[in-house]
């Protein structure tokens, strides 16, 4: 208590110091007026009196500072002295000081940025208030669990407070206003609950809404509200058509709200009898919110009790699940999202190290400079720990201040990464909306500006008040060379910083031409001429394959005849997505596998024949599919050439014989009649994989996709194509209509971003490089034109004292390159092993980064050579 | 700079200065320099200066109050006070005073014996 208020006057009494001062100089003077007086009377002389008055006092300087320390918190006051004096510094060498404050914005900048990224996408993806205490109960990985296997956890579980379950299902919205196809979700009763949310208008769905049969009932998401309904409130309480059914609206979600992500509507999972008692098919996601003291471990611990017991009970189904229990906060992270944050991460974090190691140098040149003013504060009594803190304590000055720019820096970058991503991607990626600076961001860039002026200040602050004060006073007045550990430490930066640079700089390259060569291998498909749109035929209507066959058959030529349209084809997934493949097992005639594992795989599509035509697919052996292949014809596919490479090496896969399925399936064998040139479909998969082409009349389950090729802007056909769908059935939207180049860019985009966001971060790395080369040869041309101007008076040539100059230079360069070169080759294998599109051995990048980055460092190493070379030696000479 | 000199001091200095303000009521530092000069009979020799140091920091810690007012001879000048909890300080320090003074004279009394 008492020390608390001591601190608090003392904390006071720094402000209003110059009253307090006068205050003490009054009552001091009054003391020593006394006294002399009290002596006088005493019969000294006034004279005599005052002195001895004085020395019965003591000294008054002695008193005052005394009396100050104990006043003020003396800690404070040198540290606000620090600053001030540092600050005089800096403005002194302005030069120094914005090469320093742009080089820490720059790295703090990024670091922010990608923080703020990572800090969204991996920790708060969807903002719900209770987060941190949800979790998800998931088969395997992450994925979904059997309805009945659910209602068994439910019952059992006693970890969570409840569980809820969720699976997201694509909806026809149908009534007032066009068909539209939006993102649904079937949600069990206590789901908004179990989220801890509630919905903003209405209310959430009441226990037993869920059961099978009741009125369909629905709670609409803020987003379609708005877009749809013009966000009319009166719309609580009327009704809408939900795949065809009459469903009453009863809530309206928050505009946060969006979980699972994305979700337009939110409809009761309303389960059959039949489908409550399905142990085999897994639809289900599962998440609760954990009862308070009980860890994710507990509740994995309980629930991989509870799946022993199901095992053993229905072995059947149950033998080989694994539960697996972890935080909504990972569940609902992408897949790839992980990887590449982590990577940004981590470059990013080394991007601010190259910073920091640059700011130290130039801190060591100044402070080679500074050495006469650091002896003499030595010799008047500054202790080695005084001077260090003084030094560090500029440096943490200069690490706020680039602390303060790179919040500038940091709002740039995320504006851009936030302004450039399509809607489309926004919208299906977790946290992606949420992205911006908080208060999470400020104290990251609080701590990384402190943390960065530590480390930059650290080295340089130890080493120059080690200086001994007596040699440095000798040869002050004079340019003097840095201490020989100095020179060696600040050589090693610069060596470290020109290897870092070439790792990022080879690692960015890769990427960035892995990527490229991907999104050109899209041209041979010339994808702006397409046009894509997605159909999803509801069960309820199209149950058979006969009715779906009929839609297509019909689609088809209706799309084909419009003016303009040159081909028109169905299909199941186009090159270069990211989702939309089917794995699947098959079959070679004569070599059925002993079972499912040992069968060969491959990604199945279901294609009309125009497609190979319309999408540019070469068949290289064999015939295309024909109109002939009907369902009730012969059973044929076309096979990739990968896929007949693996399967026959050396022979034709014309006419062999394939079964899709594990190798106890009944179905059809399938008489391969062509082969065509690989496709790579799905690029998370890096290169083409084992592709079967079945006709649409033999497989109409599998198509989703719908295209045409034009001559013309296939933009211009939006709204001609969606007239055409809809005059074949006015309640089917026909979705995600847009060229087949746009599509294949928004699935490759993040992976653009990442690579895009890699090459900024190797050029940051570049340059902070190339200016502490820069810094680091300026500094010692300056230091040594003395000894050039001797050279250059006994009769060195400029091209001699050019050579000197630069190098030492070099050798940092060839000593960066040198162990630059073989550390990216190595990072390169671990690049390629992370993160997809990027090639391990790609010799431009590895040529062509290290020829940049010489020629950088080079420029570098020669201006300040130059000037040496020019020095004139009767000016250098004379100017001791 | 101070020394373990000065701790001895200034502990003692802390009851010599509640004890006076105690006897005196409020007074003025001078005033306190006055008084224990005179009932030291100079034997202990005070720098007058080290008493404002001392004052501020009983002042910091509560056990005395000051207030500017005109002194005798009309000069301005501060008056300080024994608050109540430095009345109840003085109490204590000079309770722990007295026992260590008399263990001292205990030790020393037989350490003659001897």
């Amino acid at each position: 208590m008492n020390g608390l208020r001591i601190f608090f006057t003392r904390l006071r009494s720094l402000f209003g110091k110059r009253r307090l001062d006068a205050d003490l100089d009054i009552e001091l003077r009054s003391h020593l007026d006394a006294l002399t007086e009290d002596n006088i009377r005493h019969g000294m002389s006034p004279d005599d009196a005052r002195h001895s008055a004085r020395r019965a006092f003591g000294g008054i300087e002695q008193t005052k500072e005394a009396y100050r320390d104990r006043r003020g918190l003396p800690f404070l006051e040198t540290l606000a002295q620090d600053v001030r004096f540092g600050a005089r510094m800096l403005i002194k060498n302005p030069g120094f000081t914005l090469v320093a404050i742009l080089t820490l914005a720059l790295g703090i900048g990024a670091n922010t940025a990608i923080f703020s990224v990572a800090d969204t996408f991996l920790l708060h993806p969807i903002p719900l208030p209770g987060l941190d205490r949800l979790a998800v109960v998931a088969v395997g990985q992450k994925a979904p669990a059997a309805v009945a296997d659910f209602f068994d956890w439910r019952a059992q579980a006693q970890s969570f407070q409840g569980l809820a379950a969720f699976r997201s299902r694509d909806i026809n919205v149908t009534g007032k206003g066009e068909p539209e196809r939006v993102y649904g979700a079937e949600v069990t009763a206590d789901f908004f609950s179990s989220a801890g949310v509630l919905p903003a208008l209405g209310r959430g769905f009441v226990a037993g809404e869920d059961q099978f049969g009741r009125d369909p009932v629905a709670i609409l998401g803020h987003g379609l509200w708005q877009r749809r309904f013009a966000a009319n409130p009166a719309m609580l309480g009327e009704s809408i058509e939900i795949d065809g059914q009459k469903s009453t609206i009863v809530g309206i979600m928050d505009r946060e709200f969006d979980f699972p992500v994305p979700t337009d509507v939110w409809i009761p999972l309303a389960l059959t009898q039949r489908e409550i008692a399905d142990r085999a098919g897994m639809s289900l996601h599962v998440f609760g919110a954990l009862k308070p003291g009980i860890s994710i471990g507990r509740a994995q611990a309980e629930m991989t009790a509870i799946e022993s017991r199901l095992a053993a009970a229905y072995p059947a189904t149950n033998k080989d699940r694994v539960l697996r229990v972890m935080p909504l906060a990972e569940f609902v992270q992408g897949s790839l999202t992980r990887a590449y944050t982590t990577l940004l991460l981590c470059v990013v974090g080394i991007v601010l190290l190259v910073a920091c190691a640059n700011v130290a140098n130039l801190q060591f040149a100044r402070a080679t400079s500074r050495r006469s003013e650091i002896a003499l504060r030595a010799a008047l009594g500054a202790s080695r720990w005084r001077i260090a803190r003084q030094l560090l304590t500029e440096s943490l000055l200069l690490s706020v201040l680039g602390a303060a720019a790179s919040l500038a820096f940091a709002k740039l970058c995320l504006g851009l990464l936030v302004s450039n991503m399509p809607a489309y991607v926004v919208r299906l990626w977790a946290g992606f909306s949420h992205i911006r600076l908080d208060g999470r961001s400020f104290v990251f860039t609080f701590v990384a500006a402190v943390v960065s002026g530590i480390l930059a200040g650290v080295l340089p602050a130890m080493e120059t008040s080690r200086l001994d004060a007596g040699d440095a006073l000798k040869e002050s007045g004079r340019g003097t060379t840095a201490g020989r550990r100095v020179q060696r430490l600040r050589n090693i930066f610069v060596v470290a910083q020109v290897a870092v640079a070439l790792v990022l700089l080879a690692g960015a390259g890769l990427l960035v031409k892995g990527f490229h060569q991907m999104a050109g291998s899209a041209d041979a498909f010339a994808p702006e001429q397409v046009l894509t749109l997605a159909v999803d035929l509801p069960a309820s209507r199209y149950a058979e394959p006969a009715d779906r066959l009929a839609f297509y058959r019909k689609a088809l030529d209706a799309l084909a005849s419009l003016p303009g349209a040159r081909s028109a084809a169905a299909f199941s997934c186009y090159p270069l997505s990211n989702n939309g493949t089917s794995w699947e097992f098959f079959q070679v005639e004569g070599r059925v596998a002993p079972d499912q594992r040992h069968s060969p795989w491959a990604d199945a599509q279901s294609v009309s024949p125009e497609y190979f035509r319309l999408m540019r697919v070469p068949i290289v052996a064999g015939r295309v599919l024909a109109e002939a292949d009907r369902e009730d014809s012969q059973p044929v596919a076309i096979v990739n050439q990968k896929l007949a490479r693996l399967q026959w090496p050396g022979e034709s896969a014309v006419g062999k014989r394939i079964r899709m399925g594990a190798p106890d399936s009944s179905g059809p064998w399938l008489t391969v009649v062509g082969v065509a040139a690989d496709v790579l479909y799905d690029w998370t998969s890096r290169v083409p994989q084992s592709t079967i082409y079945l006709p649409l009349p033999q497989a109409p389950n599998a198509v989703s996709l719908l295209a045409i090729r034009t001559d013309v802007d296939p933009a211009s056909y939006v709204q001609a194509t969606r007239a055409r769908i809809a005059a074949i059935d006015p309640n089917l939207p026909a979705f995600d209509v847009k060229t087949l180049a746009l599509a294949i860019h928004e699935s490759t985009v993040g992976l653009g971003y990442t690579d895009g966001m890699m090459a900024v971060l190797g050029l940051i790395a570049l340059a902070v490089a190339v200016v502490g080369v820069y810094g680091v040869m300026a500094n010692s041309v300056g230091e040594r034109t003395h000894e050039f101007g001797v050279r250059m008076a006994l009769g060195a040539q400029p091209r001699d004292v050019l050579w000197l100059a630069s190098r030492r230079g070099l050798l940092i360069a060839a000593a960066g390159f040198a162990i630059g070169v073989p550390a990216a080759i190595a990072c390169a294998r671990l690049l390629a092993a992370l993160v997809y599109g990027a090639s391990p051995s790609d010799p431009a990048t590895f040529i062509g980064v290290p020829l940049l980055l010489g020629f950088a460092v080079s420029v570098a190493c020669y201006i300040p050579a130059r000037r040496a070379m020019r020095v004139d030696p009767l000016v250098a000479l004379r100017y001791e | 700079m101070p020394s373990s000199k000065a701790e001895v001091l200034q502990g003692t200095l802390d009851l010599i200065v509640l004890k006076t303000l105690d006897t005196l009521g409020p007074l003025h530092g001078y005033g306190i320099a006055q008084r224990i000069q005179q009932v030291s009979e100079d034997l202990l020799h005070l720098n007058q200066g080290t008493l404002y140091p001392a004052l501020l920091r009983l002042e910091q810690r509560g056990w005395i109050t000051s207030k500017w007012g005109v002194s005798d001879n009309n000069r301005k000048a501060k008056f300080y006070s024994l608050t109540k909890s430095g009345r109840k300080q003085l109490a204590a320090e000079a309770e722990s005073w007295e026992r260590m003074a008399a263990l001292i004279g205990r030790l020393l009394a037989s350490a003659e014996g001897t």
